[in-house]
């Protein structure tokens, strides 16, 4: 609208740059901005990530400002601007590089050629920091900022480059977030070499330095590390009761050092029969609850795979354990067992000691194998995925292109498998059992969907983050192993982007329904740049003996903290509580599209237009506006016709509120 | 560039072993099924005892009835009416189970146990009893009756009178000339009273001069006039009476120019920019040794009718863009995958078929070229001539998405509507032969209105709150095609209109003066098919939230629209590199360099085309929805239209889910402002004294504009059962292929094809 294009044209406008933690106003945002100790990071996270999204926020959002990998002329105004007034407390270095509390400079090479794929070579200065790499060039008309967080770089290539002279070297990095900027540069004499700086830093553990998350010293208002409280989580889910029980058995992660410290386990089993069956569980991951439904009580029970080998071994503690689950549900005399495997995996498994349930060892038990690849056969379709979508696109083969990788057709696994454990418990009223082989990838992807599926809370900013903490982080998905956090190692085996590939399948479902989540898609893209970043301590680590070992709610920050200190920008306008609805998503080809905008985001031809929150937000605006003016306007005539007319006795002085959540 | 290809339609017909689970015995039926018949439509033939098949997998759903061919619908009356769903649009003029007879594309007629099968077309003879009736509507629709229980004899009567009915034989035997001269009789006596110019229709029509008049004010072409040399179309055959030619041309030189082109197509002005350029049409010039000289006068008075003398530029569409039949090939395949083929079969590799379907290809050519005209008037101040042989199918589509790209007066309703008015009925677009209503020549028929639609629907999906209407408007507008009741879709050219609907006047004693649109009317009288509630759903939200008001220091202010902010000089000028746009083809060679070929020298990108410049700076700029709007097209910016192409497939619906759902929420949000508005002015109305108090029920309930309404604070907000992503459309028995399900594959195969080589091949010649 008229007033926010106003704003746009001075520089800063609302849009992403709003203040820090829940302000309404859309003020100057420069200014502002800074005024708070941490709001300059904070801003400037948002703007990097709104870059992703927000591109052309009709009439609010400078577009400059958005923009990582582009020239951002404004935005620099806008750093100048600061520095001058607020500059002690900014910490802007003299290249005007925006330090974050706890970041230092290592090193500021001059003559840097930035090789972009989108605009040609850019020349400006490189700034290395042990969180970021800080590329600026005041080359071009309008000043150019490229920055990129050295948690995402997943390995550094030498180029040649041609034709630049002697003593040039050429750099690409290759980031795990589908981009490979690359550079060239001059080497000098006396001059600490860039790529072995730069390895320093991007890959700290290989180089017995301390993740970045450690040295970040930002203090946000709200505490992330609260988010998550398994106790109060299963309090709320109804537990325990007669027949679940909240067990401190592996409190010391004795019993299993990879699960949490807090489980849910049948009430009538005695600790002797557990470890027995935690013997006969790969990784002594054993079956525990982890959801319950609230009306038929059937559960949603995840471990790994029985260590059936080839000799078909039994376990009768482990063939009890699974009864008690089937008895603890009432409603049904079955129990279904969800292998995430391909049926031919799961035998070979066999032949490694690994396995499956046999039906006839465990009556009335079913066993469905949902035929997902394994963690290497993801990883493979994401590299082809990068290949289809960076640097550049095969406009006339774009669909068969993607096609091609196969991601679409896992991600369609992904949400068929857990839509069918939902349904089995909705309208099957049975409790399943989920397990792959270790039962920390697979087995937390289907769970997760399934949960998001059947229980509202999920679908909300706070419920999602929990969904997070507890079946991902507390049951030992092993970000650390699968990411790779700070470690050279990058042709390691182990790494694999399934929680990326999860966070995909909510996004496919935030698209089928568009007002059932909370939160947004700028939401989802941020926790995915902080699953790399390093900056935060939420992902870091395999499991939550490593992280209390680490003390990593003590020494870092949680994402959360930042998220939810403010929420408004990660809310979802159209949201409606889609209470106690099952919301099963529509697993067709026909409705899963490619995350552009997260897997795209860096080609800037393929920015999506538009968002249609924006115009919902100043509606909501619009609305709240309208409602004060007839507010005021309503006091205004009853004192009138106090003395002469009741002319207006009559009119409504209710307001027909709808029920709207209000961002505003 | 496009290939030429082989336009018919196939269906592919699946045809499993017998199904002799169905024996379902029904009773007589008790209650008479009586069709509801409009004004002088007459029952041709019926037959008892149909099943309507509602999903391939089961006969538990099906429904019985009676099945009746009219002289205008295919109609089926199940015995048991089934609940009415609260999700659908319930159509005026056709209910449910109706197809109009014009909407069939392909009627289908087999015997499972003698595993024939046989297309069949007007006057045939059917030498097996059918099982089976398959109706492929042009709405995508799948329709399948079974005859298990029906009288064979009264069966085939009735399948072969719904193939007769619809091919007719003559354009007057389409039903609208039978109806409307019922219905303007015998609502006679309520025009009268009250009767307003044009039956109060508010989109200007284009046939008289003041509807140009009015256009040439709006677009300040102060240089060009009304011409009326094709009065009595004395000059060409498909050219409107009335056309705007420029200042400087005389009659008498039109008149001398006109009989070297195509139709005597003499330049047809579409539409005038703020910076004075215009946008016309024109068809080719046939003869060769005369081009370049008529080319260089009209040039020169297009130039002269420019203010600042800008340059024109001309397009030839037809070297730079597909050709009908690849058009209408292209329509045919994406069918295909989307309703046709089995559900499962099409899931793998769907994006791959899509592409090869070619369809979005060819929507972003158009959008594409449409851009670059863009650029020529607004970002070169030049005028641009399109140039297409006969100037009346490629044309109308560039044409007039060139003006909702600029204009944002065409993104408004009655602007849209005025657009397909000007740039398709009057411009001489052969809706008749591009629609086959008469299905006389397929070689003829191609969905360019369609295509239109569907890049409306592509920028209305990257600008949602641009248009004043939604995605079920295009989506109904689409489906109006096949209801030959009105005159819109009905003609050829304006000629021909005239001709027929002055015949059609003489022949129902209609007054000599009377308006046509009174006797005749065209579509945009909505009330005749909707209802005024049910038209609420073609208001888009975000557009009328918008525009409704906006608040600046506590005062409601009426939306201004500006025209002003056609120029650049509202958004800055910084040149930032964002979401830039490649150049395209011919008069822009520089075709996907500027994404991928960095040289390998390093050195920079190559200094841009102009064309990329301004794309680039226009992209750089947050769009003013309400200004010039260019659309992105990369081919992920390009979309598959769900809802029109998967709104009847079952396994593609999304229960509770869809953009509907995001529409819901903006609704009610909208009517709340609405409502606040209203009390707004209510209490303000006393203090200024001069207007009159409303009623304290307010102006709400009548001219409520959202379809969902604000709740009360004690509903659920959460979105009503009935959403999915079809609405206000429904799958259920809109789609019913022959199911594979319960058979394993191998053996359908084998069946498929033991059948098709035995009696398919010699059956099917129609």
């Amino acid at each position: 609208m008229e007033k926010q294009a106003g704003a746009a044209g001075d520089g800063v406008g609302s849009g992403p740059n709003r203040k820090p933690w829940g302000s309404p106003t859309c003020g100057p945002a420069a200014a502002e901005t800074v005024d708070s100790p941490t709001g300059s990071h904070v801003e400037w996270c948002k703007q990097l990530i709104a870059a992703t999204i927000s591109s052309q926020i009709s009439g609010s959002v400078p577009p400059d400002i958005v923009n990582r990998d582009n020239k951002a002329g404004r935005r620099a105004d806008f750093m100048n601007l600061s520095a001058l007034r607020y500059g002690a407390q900014v910490r802007m270095f003299q290249n005007q590089v925006p330090l974050l509390p706890g970041e230092t400079m290592q090193t500021s090479v001059k003559d840097v050629m930035y090789i972009c794929p989108f605009s040609g070579l850019v020349n400006g200065t490189l700034t290395i920091t042990d969180y970021k790499l800080y590329f600026t060039s005041v080359e071009r008309e309008s000043p150019f900022i490229l920055d990129v967080n050295l948690g995402v770089i997943s390995r550094l290539e030498t180029i040649s480059v041609h034709n630049q002279g002697e003593n040039t070297k050429g750099l690409e990095l290759v980031c795990k977030d589908m981009r490979s900027p690359r550079f060239a540069y001059k080497t000098e004499e006396n001059h600490p070499d860039v790529v072995e700086v730069l390895a320093k830093h991007a890959f700290p553990l290989s180089h017995s330095l301390p993740l970045f998350a450690f040295l970040y010293k930002e203090q946000f208002p709200v505490d992330g590390w609260k988010v998550y409280d398994p106790t109060a989580e299963y309090r709320r889910q109804g537990l325990p009761n007669e027949s679940w029980t909240i067990s401190k058995i592996n409190s010391s992660y004795e019993l299993c050092d990879t699960y949490p410290s807090i489980l849910v386990i049948p009430t009538n089993i005695t600790d002797e029969d557990i470890k027995r069956v935690a013997v006969f569980r790969a990784k002594h991951r054993i079956p525990v609850l982890s959801w319950i439904h609230p009306e038929s009580q059937a559960t949603i029970v995840r471990c790994s795979q029985p260590l059936v080998g080839p000799s078909d071994r039994r376990c009768k503690e482990d063939e009890r354990f699974l009864q008690i689950i089937m008895d603890a549900n009432a409603q049904s005399h079955k129990l279904t067992i969800f292998d995430a495997r391909q049926s031919s995996v799961a035998v070979t498994n066999k032949a490694k000691d690994g396995g499956y349930e046999s039906e006839s060892f465990y009556p009335n038990v079913e066993l469905n194998f949902l035929e997902i690849p394994n963690i290497h056969v993801m990883r493979e379709s994401l590299r082809k995925m990068k290949d289809v979508v960076y640097p550049t696109i095969d406009e006339a083969h774009w669909h068969s292109a993607i096609d091609q990788t196969h991601w679409l057709e896992y991600i369609r696994l992904l949400l068929a498998g857990a839509a069918k454990i939902a349904d089995k418990l909705e309208s099957g009223k049975t409790s399943v059992v989920v397990h792959c082989s270790d039962g920390w990838d697979r087995t937390a992807q289907l769970t997760s969907l399934a949960m998001l599926m059947l229980d509202s809370h999920y679908r909300t900013l706070r419920g999602f983050q929990v969904l997070m903490e507890k079946e991902w982080i507390s049951f030992g998905h092993k970000f650390a192993a699968r990411v790779g956090h700070g470690d050279e190692n990058h042709a390691n085996s182990e790494r694999s982007p399934l929680f990326v590939q999860f966070i995909d399948c909510v996004w496919q479902m935030t698209r089928q329904f568009p007002a059932a989540f909370e939160f947004n898609e700028l939401f989802l893209i941020t926790v995915l740049d902080h699953l790399y970043s390093c900056l935060f301590g939420t992902f870091l680590y395999n499991s939550e003996q490593e992280r209390s070992a680490k003390e990593v709610q003590i020494k870092t920050v949680s994402l959360w903290s930042y998220i939810n200190s403010q929420p408004e920008d990660f809310t979802n306008p159209f949201y409606v509580d889609y209470e106690h609805h099952v919301l099963y998503p529509l697993v067709s080809s026909r409705h899963l599209e490619l995350w552009s905008s997260y897997y795209a985001r860096w080609n800037p031809h393929m920015r999506p237009q538009v968002p249609v929150h924006q115009t919902l937000k100043e509606l909501l605006i619009l609305r709240a506006e309208l409602q004060r003016r007839v507010e005021e306007l309503q006091r205004e005539a009853s004192s009138h016709s106090l003395s002469s007319s009741s002319e207006h006795s009559h009119s409504p002085t209710h307001t027909p509120g709808t029920p709207l959540h209000t961002a505003v | 560039m496009f290939s030429v290809k082989p336009l018919k339609p196939t269906f592919k017909c699946y045809l499993p072993p017998v199904q002799t689970d169905v024996k379902k015995t029904i009773e007589q039926p008790i209650k008479k099924l009586e069709p509801s018949l409009l004004q002088g439509e007459i029952v041709v033939n019926e037959v008892n005892f149909v099943r309507k098949c509602i999903s391939a997998e089961s006969s538990q759903d099906d429904l019985w009835g009676k099945l009746i061919c009219t002289n205008f619908k295919v109609s089926f009356i199940p015995q048991d009416a089934p609940p009415k769903q609260k999700s659908k649009l319930s159509h005026l003029l056709l209910g449910e189970h109706d197809i109009p007879l014009t909407c069939l594309e392909q009627v289908v007629t087999v015997n499972d146990t003698k595993g024939k099968k046989k297309v069949l077309g007007s006057n045939q003879k059917l030498k097996f009893n059918p099982t089976e009736l398959i109706l492929y509507c042009k709405d995508l629709r799948i329709i399948r009756f079974c005859f298990d229980e029906a009288g064979p004899e009264s069966a085939k009567k009735v399948c072969l009178a719904i193939a007769h009915y619809s091919h007719p034989a003559d354009i007057q035997l389409l039903f609208g000339f039978e109806y409307q001269g019922r219905r303007y009789h015998e609502s006679k006596g309520e025009r009268v009273n009250g009767s307003t110019p044009r039956g109060g229709l508010q989109t200007p029509i284009f046939d008289r001069p003041s509807d140009w008049d009015r256009e040439i004010k709006r677009t300040g072409a102060s240089e060009w006039r009304v011409c009326a040399i094709n009065e009595n179309y004395a000059i060409s055959q498909s050219l409107p009476e009335y056309i705007v030619v420029p200042v400087s041309l005389a009659d008498q030189d039109l008149k001398q120019y006109s009989i070297f082109y195509t139709d005597q197509r003499i330049p047809l002005w579409c539409w005038n920019h703020v910076n004075g350029s215009a946008l016309v049409r024109m068809a080719n010039i046939n003869d060769p040794l005369q081009q370049k000289k008529i080319d260089q006068r009209v040039f020169t008075a297009i130039t002269k009718s420019h203010p600042q003398r800008g340059e024109v530029v001309r397009s030839d569409l037809d070297k730079c863009l597909p050709n009908i039949q690849d058009i209408q090939s292209a329509f045919v395949k994406i069918r295909q995958i989307c309703v046709i083929d089995p559900f499962e079969e099409s899931e793998e590799r769907w994006l791959t078929s899509v592409e090869n379907s070619r369809w979005l290809e060819f929507v972003r050519a158009f959008l594409k070229h449409s851009a670059e005209m863009v650029y020529y008037l607004e970002g070169k101040n030049s005028s641009v001539v399109l140039q297409e042989g006969e100037d009346r199918d490629l044309s109308c589509v560039v044409s007039s998405l060139v003006q909702l790209m600029l204009d944002p007066h065409y993104r408004s309703l009655i602007g849209f509507q005025s657009l397909v008015q000007k740039e398709w009925v009057m411009a001489g677009h052969r809706f008749l032969d591009r629609c086959n209503h008469l299905k006389k020549n397929d070689k003829e028929e191609s969905p360019l209105f369609m295509l239109f639609l569907d890049c409306v629907w592509q920028m209305m999906n990257q600008y949602p709150a641009a248009f004043e209407f939604t995605e079920t408007y295009l989506t109904v507008l689409s489906d109006s095609m096949w209801i030959p009741l009105f005159s819109t879709f009905l003609f050829n050219s304006p000629k021909q209109r005239a001709q027929y609907l002055m015949d059609f006047a003489k022949n129902k004693a209609i007054p000599q003066g009377e308006d046509q649109v009174v006797y005749f009317p065209p579509v945009w009288n909505w009330s005749q098919q909707l209802s005024i509630k049910d038209q609420t759903l073609f208001n888009n939200p975000m557009y009328v939230g918008k525009g409704a008001a906006c608040v600046q220091n506590g005062e409601v202010k009426t939306f201004r629209r500006t025209k002003k902010t056609y120029s650049s000089t509202m958004r800055g000028t910084s040149a930032s590199q964002r979401n830039g746009l490649k150049g395209g083809e011919e008069p822009l060679p520089r075709r996907g360099s500027l994404l991928s070929e960095l040289k390998p020298d390093f050195s920079p990108v190559k200094d841009e085309s102009p064309i990329e410049r301004f794309f680039r700076d226009w992209f750089s700029r947050p769009a003013d929805q309400q200004g010039v709007l260019i659309p992105l097209l990369m081919p992920s910016h390009v979309a598959l239209w769900k809802l029109f192409f998967l709104r009847w497939v079952p396994e593609a619906c999304i229960p509770k889910g869809g953009p509907i759902t995001a529409y819901h929420k903006l609704s009610q949000l909208v009517d709340e402002i609405e409502i606040l508005q209203s009390k707004l002015r209510q209490y303000k109305g006393p203090s200024s004294g001069s207007t009159p108090l409303p009623s304290p029920s307010g102006p709400l309930s009548d001219q409520r504009r959202m379809y969902f309404k604000a709740s009360s604070p004690s509903d659920s907000s959460t979105p009503p059962d009935y959403l999915s992503s079809s609405f206000p459309f429904t799958p259920v028995g809109n789609l019913c292929r022959r199911g594979i399900h319960g058979t394993p594959i191998s053996k359908f195969l084998n069946g498929a094809r033991i059948w098709l080589s035995t009696e398919t091949l010699a059956n099917d010649t129609v």
